[in-house]
């Protein structure tokens, strides 16, 4: 802009053009949503486990198809587009799936290569934070000690590491971005 | 109590990509007004019905196969199967159905049908969209709220869910946010929404958790994004909803529901089905959790080749069953301890997106039609009314004079939205709160 300004006024000086004022940035969009095959992918990427149950017949249903039509995922027929807003259905089996989830994975076999990655806990916590929200926070960030204090509720590590992971999908920082 | 208080202003069009003009001030309105007591159950028939066969029918020993050049009209009954036979007549002198109206025919006393609307499409979505909000979409899009969404707005404040919509879309575009439908793909879906979670944490780590994400909710990063924003205000109203202990309501495999299960002729292995939708309509109400519900009443309506004749029939006689299952069970259910049932506090309203062709075509089937038809119920309607009249050729729309309800020259062709308008009149609403920018049509109360 100052370039333009001197060619356009070649006899201005730097001076002068610098008490041009600049024009604030225009905000960036907002954050969306992920959609539900996104949560469904991240969540069985953080834990190692996806969200599933067994039906009436003994069979193995991934909650995240059976429920698509109620997410608001697009049929193709009715819908060609996902509701992506972050409803009181969307929030209510994001909750059941990071409990069903964060359980699994506490009481798995993979425990230590999804929810306990670091021997301190403040560490793991840094560590898992940065998995689930990517957020890479210096040690002595204050915003660490709420979720610190959240494990240290717990009577054993894998719980508490439970908890926190339940914690960290239902918060906004796991599923928008 | 409305779930949605602490930022609800901002929730209310994120459907929309968040392009929501925010409230007119419902509460206020619904503070001010004499409001009516009123519930509303809308009724879907999915795929564009054949009025023919239901609910505008015409007498086949008038409108001959000889005639249908004149006429532009094949009544298609001699196509259906022998289960189906012609003209049905009903408890009202001169109230004559089609073959396929099934069991509503036996509420004809307690029915306004509408006859002679007109759609201005043969687009399924436009449409739909057009009878759920009572305005012309642009292209495909959703203009304006869902009528139950305006409804839910204005009388909806006192309900847990002020509207619920099984396999309906909803649309709000103006509304607050506790307006909104809670939407669901099936009964079951329901029922697994209003389930509390899991508790495999103590009370005082639930405690913790829900304290840190409110503290998180408090946070700028949250604030500063309207999503981020309203996903907090969402999380908080999900808990406060499960926290009812609603869903075993709607449980209908429980043995509490045996007799629900029998009257709507539930399937418990298919509870995404209409009877089950039905069901949970009357629950909803009736168990204080909604004001207004929109459910499926029927399917696979949309028959363009030789499956007109065989499955058409069937899925239309399908929904008119259960939705005179649910008639029936609403007229039998004591509106809070008053004399009147609960039929008499609940407009019911029954609809498509259009009609189907007045002639067959080459495959045997029924393409789109411009014309369509409604029938009404419950709380305040006029029973055993015909209003409105479609043309004896090529059942073209009519116009149709608002306060009357007879056909008349000098009235006008009946939309969606002059039904809609009559109904916030009916519940004591003067103001045109939707814009739908035409009169009621009043006919339709007594």
């Amino acid at each position: 802009m100052i370039w333009l300004l001197l060619a356009c006024n070649p006899g201005a000086s730097i001076e002068q053009v610098a008490t041009v004022e600049a024009t604030p940035l225009a905000y960036g969009r907002d954050k969306k949503r992920m959609n539900i095959d996104q949560v469904a992918a991240s969540i069985e990427r953080v834990t190692g486990q996806s969200w599933q149950e067994l039906d009436e017949s003994g069979e193995q249903v991934q909650l995240f198809e059976t429920l698509s039509g109620s997410l608001g995922k697009p049929d193709y027929l009715a819908a060609t587009e996902e509701d992506l807003a972050p409803g009181l259905l969307f929030q209510k089996f994001l909750d059941d799936a990071a409990r069903s989830t964060c359980i699994a994975a506490s009481e798995s076999s993979d425990v230590g290569d999804f929810l306990m990655l670091m021997e301190e806990p403040q560490d793991n916590l840094r560590a898992l934070v940065l998995r689930f929200h990517g957020h890479d926070w210096p040690a002595e960030d204050a915003r660490l000690d709420p979720w610190l204090n959240l494990y240290g509720l717990s009577e054993t590590p894998e719980r508490g590491w439970a908890l926190v992971c339940v914690g960290l999908i239902t918060h906004p920082d796991f599923y928008t971005y | 109590m409305p779930l949605l208080s602490r930022r609800s202003a901002l929730t209310a069009g994120l459907a929309l990509g968040g392009t929501a003009v925010l409230g007119p001030g419902m509460a206020r309105l619904a503070q001010a007004a004499e409001l009516e007591d009123r519930y509303y159950i809308f009724c879907y028939f999915n795929g564009g019905w054949d009025l023919l066969l239901s609910l505008d029918p015409r007498d086949p020993a008038e409108f001959r196969d000889d005639l249908k050049k004149s006429t532009l009209i094949d009544t298609g009954f001699s196509a259906l199967g022998s289960e189906y036979g012609g003209l049905v007549s009903s408890s009202v002198p001169g109230m004559v159905f089609g073959p396929c109206v099934g069991g509503l025919v036996d509420h004809a006393d307690k029915l306004t049908v509408v006859r002679g609307m007109s759609m201005d499409t043969l687009t399924h979505e436009v449409g739909r969209r057009r009878f759920l909000t009572g305005r012309p979409p642009a292209g495909l899009q959703a203009k304006g709220s869902n009528a139950s969404t305006v409804l839910a707005s204005v009388l909806g404040q006192g309900q847990p869910i002020p509207q619920l919509s099984i396999r309906v879309e909803s649309y709000n575009d103006r509304f607050e946010g506790f307006a909104s439908a809670i939407r669901v793909n099936s009964v079951q879906d329901l029922v697994r929404a209003l389930r509390p979670s899991s508790d495999d944490f103590s009370a005082a780590e639930e405690r913790a958790l829900q304290a840190l994400l409110d503290q998180a909710a408090d946070c700028p990063s949250i604030e500063d994004s309207r999503i981020r924003d309203a996903a907090m205000d969402y999380q908080s109203g999900s808990k406060e909803l499960v926290s009812l202990g609603l869903d075993a309501a709607f449980d209908f495999t429980s043995a509490q529901s045996a007799e629900l299960r029998d009257l709507y002729s539930i399937n418990v292995n298919d509870l995404g089905a209409a009877p089950a939708q039905a069901a949970a309509a009357a629950t909803a109400l009736t168990t204080g959790v909604a004001r207004t519900v929109c459910f499926e009443a029927a399917s696979g309506l949309d028959t363009h080749g030789p499956e007109w004749a065989s499955a058409h029939p069937a899925a239309l006689v399908k929904g008119f069953d259960v939705v005179a299952s649910l008639i029936a069970d609403l007229s039998t259910r004591q509106y809070k301890g008053t004399s009147e049932t609960w039929l008499d506090r609940t407009t019911i309203v029954g609809f498509s997106e259009f009609g189907r062709s007045t002639l067959l075509n080459s495959s045997g089937g029924r393409d789109h039609f411009l014309h369509n038809a409604c029938f009404l119920a419950g709380g305040g309607v006029k029973g055993g009314q015909v209003i409105g009249r479609s043309s004896d050729i090529g059942m073209a729309p009519t116009p149709t004079d608002l306060a009357s309800g007879l056909p008349s020259e000098s009235g006008e062709v009946v939309y969606p939205e002059h039904i809609f308008r009559a109904l916030l009149q009916g519940a004591g609403v003067e103001e045109d709160l939707a814009d739908y920018g035409v009169d009621p049509l009043m006919a339709i109360f007594e």
